[in-house]
């Protein structure tokens, strides 16, 4: 993969991003100047230590939060510079979003809360082919409250690339899920990157779901510390941790 | 300092919105029990002090004429304290206009033994060369009369200047009004005191007295002073002594009491419940929002009944930092009241007094429906598990199930889906909400409504009823003759002859003044109407009375009644009750002048005439007619119109914009809370939606429209709820002389209606700023933390 992935434009390319939170006069550098590019099609696993910046550098991604110095473009987009107008086009447009707690409304359904996204769309799926792809068409008509916590994350899923983004950014998705049902989760993931062929990135702190990533990127105390082209990638049900 | 007294200082600071929101509706709660209440009571001690100081009398009664050698036999009856004998007439004072005046003796530069002066200004007339009066403070100040100045008075038809040596006020006279006259109209009535020589000659009644004015030593000895006092007179006039409770002023001055009193108990009720209601559901939702930081205390090893005191600690401050505003604005809008009074009521001094267990109760209510809610909350979430602070929020179970799979849902938004299904998951919550918001605009109709009622009563009174222009009273008895030369005048459009006789009713248990008045078989200038104000036609035979008084003091149809004449011949009249008529201002007695003639023992005519003038002509006529030896008085509708509109007006002021401040404090308080509450609650999925690619501004919309749907809803219940409290306000103040028909007129509900949008728009305003500042990182709580 490595040859085509050179030979291709990145999504998304950062230089030298930084990010220092301002709390009450007291200065944190979440980020202290990353340098990553990232390319179509890839499956990223961002692995570090609580406080590393992992969500940092996924929500700057991701247009939730902005960098305080240092560039970030996706394709020719600077998100850097977007005003906050652009950055919710830019989520609409491009982005799908699955987090540790899921997020889901309460008040809609599973089908709704894909629906919620596929309303305003350009070129969405069908809400039950999203569901589908995640194995949860089946409870389609529940609502949050009365589904597991995987099955939870698998609407979230279903609902993040119901719009067919062109990323995938997962904060901590199995994070709150026990083994079995985190491996679903993941499959879920994979599926979406394999046939839709979606770049998707997965922070975690659990090492062991880097084994099915194309690429393993480190974070340590704002920093990558390491990062290591998977040659050998386990299936899914080798997984365990 | 303790760590959670500080966490209450800081949460409060931190809620600031929130407690002003609540403060606001203490405030008025409280503000609204201590005026009212307040009022209450400094009327009634004003009332009663003067009375006492003054020595109002306990016992009145009016005679044609009784010579001196009876005071000595009344002085001695067992009970009498004090007696004061004294000639009562009515006359006339020449101003630019004429007004009535009741003219009283009293000794010579002394103050009477009963129903003493107050001296405003100047001194007491003498007896002297000069005639000088003391004069009611009413009437001088409407002319801006002072001692030193004249005056031209016309008593029996015998016109005399006098000087005025004092101005006075009288515990008699508290609230002055004219014969058949329910509100004050100090222009057109006088009160008049000279000493007893001079108005013995004016009256010609030398040697004699036809008032009587007396106290007793024991209240409960006034029924029987009474029966003395009869038996003694009872060769010099029919009419029965009466006690200070059928005195027109004391009546009327009770009659406010009670109303003040009632309006004491039902302000508060409604306010003060309001408020209750309002701040227990307030801090029931703004505990809920609490409950992290609740499990997290519990977490940290405090005991519920440390974590409970905590929140009560903090729901007593946010009280009373209602509370104590309430009580400053309580004596500010008590004083208006006050101030109010004292320009209808004359008492000495009438300060407005801060009641003290209004204060109390007032507090303690805020103070108990706070902590309740509060409580109620905080047991329920005393139940939870001190680990919920470290889980993951729970979604929370959507029990409302509206909108799923039914027809309409294909054609709502996953967002209006969204929007319903919040509110409809707590319908109790809902019902509440909309409740308090309608409150807002009950109360803004109660305020508003009045002004329609008083207008629909004056235009009912002055353009229905009176469709004349003047209205005369002769010297006499005149003839057809007489009445067709003054129809001859130029500029007279109409006229129509009436018999009015002055009366005092006597109804079982009490007695009442009015005027019954005799009309021709066809009305053109007057109109009567029924009690629900429709047309109605004078009876063949029989008497209509007022439907609101007579009614209630039991009279039915076919009764017989009783009314003592007033003026010579003080005989009394018995009338068949015919029907009843509806009369919005003062109360009344209609029938064919035929009848009431036949009931008569004088020569037969008229002593009145309406007439109707042509505009152009009014003034010139006005003061030819006036003029004429055969008119007592004139009474002008334009400028008795003014009168009343401008008193009714300035009586309804103050409470109306107590009231309507009141539905404002509410509808901001109860809207913001709501939003700001529901933004709580909300911030997760609104920071759902934005991850997802909608706009703040879109995102937010779903609070907007929850909102505004529940304000949309609360509106037109608001409307309804307010005629509701409209009518009970309105059976509530109906006194014997007026009727207040609940009329609402379309504008006011618009208004009622159009006073809450302001409160919407500024409660979504401030929580779009607070929403503006919070991250969609925040909302999520996923940043980094190191």
């Amino acid at each position: 993969m490595g040859n085509s992935r050179a030979a291709r434009e990145p999504v998304f390319h950062a230089r030298g991003l930084k990010k220092i939170y301002q709390t009450a006069g007291v200065s944190v550098a979440a980020l202290r100047g990353v340098d990553l590019d990232l390319f179509p099609g890839e499956f990223v696993v961002i692995l570090g230590p609580s406080g590393s910046g992992k969500s940092t550098l996924l929500n700057i991604l991701g247009g939730l939060d902005s960098a305080s110095e240092g560039e970030v473009y996706y394709r020719d987009h600077n998100l850097v510079q977007a005003s906050p107008e652009e950055l919710t086009r830019f989520r609409r447009e491009h982005v799908g979003f699955v987090f540790q707690f899921y997020n889901l409304i309460s008040s809609l359904t599973a089908e709704e809360n894909v629906r919620l996204v596929t309303e305003i769309a350009e070129n969405p799926m069908d809400p039950m082919d999203a569901l589908r792809s995640v194995g949860m068409e089946g409870l389609s008509g529940r609502f949050p409250s009365e589904l597991s916590g995987g099955e939870q994350q698998r609407v979230a899923i279903a609902r993040a690339v119901s719009k067919r983004p062109d990323i995938l950014l997962c904060d901590e998705p199995t994070g709150a899920l026990d083994v079995e049902t985190g491996r679903k989760v993941i499959e879920s993931i994979l599926a979406v990157n394999r046939d839709l062929g979606t770049l998707s990135v997965v922070i975690t702190h659990n090492t062991a779901i880097a084994g099915v990533a194309d690429r393993v990127v480190r974070l340590a105390s704002g920093g990558i510390s390491e990062v290591i082209q998977n040659t050998r990638k386990v299936a899914i049900r080798e997984l365990a941790w | 300092m303790k760590a959670l007294h500080q966490k209450t200082i800081r949460n409060l600071i931190s809620l600031r919105a929130q407690t002003a929101a609540t403060g606001i509706l203490v405030m008025f709660g409280v503000s609204s029990l201590v005026s009212t209440w307040s009022a209450y009571e400094s009327l009634k001690s004003a009332r009663d002090r003067y009375y006492q100081s003054h020595q109002l009398g306990d016992v009145f009664s009016e005679y044609k004429m009784v010579p001196e050698s009876i005071e000595r036999k009344i002085r001695g009856v067992p009970g009498v304290e004090r007696a004061e004998f004294r000639i009562s007439i009515q006359g006339l004072i020449r101003t630019d206009d004429l007004a009535i005046a009741r003219f009283l003796s009293i000794p010579s530069g002394k103050n009477p033994e009963v129903n003493r002066l107050h001296l405003r200004e100047g001194r007491l007339p003498e007896f002297r060369d000069e005639l000088e009066i003391a004069l009611h403070e009413g009437f001088a100040k409407a002319y801006s009369l002072h001692p030193g100045d004249a005056l031209t008075i016309q008593i029996e038809g015998k016109r005399e200047r006098v000087r005025i040596a004092g101005i006075a006020i009288s515990p008699e006279f508290v609230y002055a009004i004219g014969p058949g006259v329910p509100l004050s109209d100090d222009r057109h009535f006088a009160v008049v005191w000279m000493p007893k020589k001079h108005l013995e000659r004016l009256a010609s009644m030398q040697d004699s007295f036809n008032s009587l004015a007396l106290t007793v030593r024991d209240p409960k000895m006034i029924e029987s002073v009474k029966g003395s006092v009869d038996w003694l007179t009872r060769d010099y006039g029919v009419r029965a002594s009466f006690g200070r409770d059928q005195l027109s002023s004391a009546r009327l001055v009770d009659q406010e009491i009670a109303q003040q009193k009632a309006s004491a108990i039902i302000t508060p009720l409604v306010f003060l419940g309001i408020s209750a209601f309002l701040i227990h559901v307030i801090f029931a939702r703004l505990l809920g929002i609490q409950r992290p930081e609740i499990a997290l205390l519990k977490a940290l090893g405090y005991p519920d009944r440390r974590i409970t005191s905590h929140y009560l600690e903090m729901v007593v401050l946010m009280i009373l930092i209602g509370a104590i505003p309430g009580i400053g604005m309580g004596a500010f809008f008590g004083g208006m009241m006050a101030r109010s009074y004292a320009r209808f009521f004359r008492f000495p001094v009438f300060g407005f007094e801060l009641h003290p267990p209004s204060v109390a109760v007032g507090v303690l209510v805020a103070l108990a429906s706070g902590m309740l809610g509060a409580f109620l909350s905080l047991r329920e979430i005393s139940r939870l598990p001190p680990t919920q602070a470290m889980r993951a929020p729970i979604p929370r179970a959507v029990r409302s199930r509206v909108l799923l799979g039914s027809k309409v849902s294909a054609f709502l938004s996953m967002r209006a889906r969204m929007v319903l299904r919040n509110l409809f998951s707590k319908p109790l919550r809902l019902a509440f909400t909309v409740f308090g918001i309608s409150m807002a605009s009950a109360v803004m109709v109660l305020a508003l409504s009045w002004g329609d009622i008083t207008d629909y009563m004056i235009l009912t009174q002055f353009q229905r009823i009176q469709r004349e222009d003047l209205d005369v009273t002769f010297r006499k008895m005149v003839s057809g003759s007489a009445l067709q030369s003054i129809r001859n005048f130029s500029g007279v459009l109409d006229l129509e002859g009436v018999l009015r006789i002055p009366v005092r009713f006597r109804i079982a248990g009490f007695s009442k003044e009015a005027v019954i008045s005799g009309w021709p078989e066809k009305l053109h200038l007057r109109k009567l109407l029924n009690g629900k104000l429709q047309d109605l036609t004078l009876p063949a035979r029989g008497v209509l009375l007022s439907e609101a008084f007579f009614k209630k003091g039991g009279v039915r149809v076919g009764d017989l009644v009783y009314a003592d004449r007033i003026d010579p011949p003080f005989d009394r009249l018995a009338l068949r009750v015919a029907g009843f008529s509806g009369d919005v201002i003062g109360i009344g007695a209609h029938l064919r002048m035929s009848e009431l003639e036949e009931a008569l023992t004088e020569s037969r005519g008229v002593n009145g005439a309406l007439l109707k003038i042509d505009p152009h002509e009014l003034e010139s006529l006005y003061r030819k007619l006036k003029d004429l030896p055969l008119v007592a008085t004139i009474l002008r509708k334009d400028s008795v119109y003014y009168g009343f509109k401008h008193t009714l007006a300035a009586m309804i002021r103050t409470g109306t914009t107590l009231i309507t401040f009141f539905g404002l404090g509410i509808a901001f308080g109860v809207i913001y809370n709501s939003i700001r509450v529901s933004f709580s609650e909300r911030s997760r999925d609104i920071a759902s939606l934005r991850v997802l690619g909608l706009s703040e501004k879109k995102a937010f919309r779903i609070l907007i429209a929850e909102v505004a749907l529940q304000t949309a809803i609360a509106l037109p219940m608001g409307c309804l709820l307010g005629v509701g409290l409209t009518n009970w306000m309105m059976t509530s103040v109906n006194t014997e002389d007026f009727t207040f028909p609940v009329v609402i007129d379309r504008s006011t509900f618009l208004y009622a209606v159009i006073l809450v949008i302001p409160a919407f728009f500024f409660s979504v305003w401030s929580v779009r700023r607070l929403a503006r500042k919070e991250s969609i990182l925040d909302s999520l709580k996923i940043r980094d933390t190191g």
